[in-house]
């Protein structure tokens, strides 16, 4: 299983920050003819994409098209089991991307709606926060 | 189409727009040379509205005050989780120059390269058009049922109608047939993928230093 993460980092840890607020970019459909939209903040594993990634991929037939719309570039650090506090700050364990509401996680294309609805489905058995199916925004006289 | 869309002029009273939203108005501008004012629309009949036109559709604007403005779309907000409209923009082009206008394309048939188990990729959604305001068109359809896989449609290639001239680069890819992904190479993908990911485990030379300093 191939797992995303950064190639190199500036630094190797970081801090936690907030989850406040929603989702300022990434939150319209840009590529794809749907995209599947966080309805709740989370840290997403690169693991949890990957899963996703896995199960979209093996619904949709070879001539369709998926995008991956966010990436774990944010490490997360752990301290060992039964160690005592103190002595700095844990190694890294794992690489989210950090997601706010509205965020469009990955888009499609080359599917209807139907079979849409149903990569949305099985994408929210992977990941750990509601998600939507959204169309991509467009004028009535334009669809 | 001739569209129309009645709206008023937003009073100093009405400064709040989420209390604007609430009452089921949106709230909105129009501005162009010589124009410039604030206003409110009603919901529904905005909604309404959109369900019909394109973002290149000329929209008479007919204000309480009486005075009407010929205007195309600027910008629409929606918000992000309730695709609810936020806010639009409508600009009021001068009537004695040409406008520069980004017209949808609209795909029609089914491409010969879907057929063979090629993916449709739609890489441009609108082309910039130049013209006079009456002869923008409200979309551009093109038939795509002879395109093939490898085969790709370009902007100096769509129906454009008289008058209109093409702002986009002429040689710029809008529809493209690509043929799909072999499952061998989807394997050596994921194979590479694993390779990447062991590297990056290290962490890389010139980041460690730093990070030691830390």
């Amino acid at each position: 299983m191939s797992l995303l993460m950064p190639k190199r980092t500036k630094y190797r840890k970081a801090q936690r920050g907030r989850l406040k607020g929603v989702a300022q970019a990434g939150n319209e459909v840009a590529f794809g003819d749907y995209g599947i939209q966080a309805l709740e903040p989370a840290w997403i594993t690169a693991e949890q994409i990957e899963a996703a990634r896995q199960a979209i991929v093996r619904e949709l037939e070879r001539n369709s098209k998926v995008w991956i719309r966010i990436f774990p570039d944010k490490p997360i650090t752990k301290k060992p089991a039964e160690s005592r506090m103190g002595k700095g700050k844990g190694d890294v364990e794992d690489w989210v991307a950090v997601v706010r509401p509205g965020r469009i996680l990955f888009e499609i294309a080359g599917v209807g709606r139907e079979q849409a609805e149903r990569v949305a489905q099985l994408v929210s058995y992977k990941l750990p926060i509601h998600v939507r199916l959204r169309e991509r925004l467009r004028l009535g006289g334009e669809k | 189409m001739a569209y129309e869309l009645g709206a008023k002029v937003r009073r100093p009273e009405e400064k709040n727009p989420r209390a604007l939203r609430r009452a089921g108005r949106v709230p909105g501008v129009v501005y162009g040379p010589g124009v410039h004012h604030l206003l409110t629309f009603d919901r529904k009949e905005l909604e309404r509205l959109f369900s019909k036109i394109t973002h290149s559709s000329l929209i008479t604007l007919k204000l309480d005050t009486g005075e009407e403005y010929p205007t195309f779309i600027k910008e629409i907000q929606f918000d992000p989780l309730t695709d609810e409209v936020l806010h639009v923009d409508f600009y009021r082009p001068p009537a004695d120059r040409p406008v520069e206008m980004e017209v949808a394309v609209h795909l029609v048939g089914e491409a010969k390269g879907r057929k063979a188990g090629g993916v449709v990729e739609q890489v441009l959604e609108a082309v910039e058009v130049r013209g006079p305001i009456g002869k923008i068109p409200e979309l551009i359809e093109v038939d795509i049922s002879e395109l093939d896989v490898d085969e790709a449609l370009h902007a100096g290639e769509l129906p454009l109608p008289e008058g209109i001239e093409l702002v986009t680069p002429s040689d710029a890819v809008v529809v493209a047939v690509v043929a799909p992904r072999k499952p061998e190479e989807e394997e050596a993908a994921a194979e590479e993928g694993i390779a990447a990911a062991a590297e990056g485990a290290t962490p890389a030379p010139e980041a460690k230093p730093e990070a030691q300093t830390k």
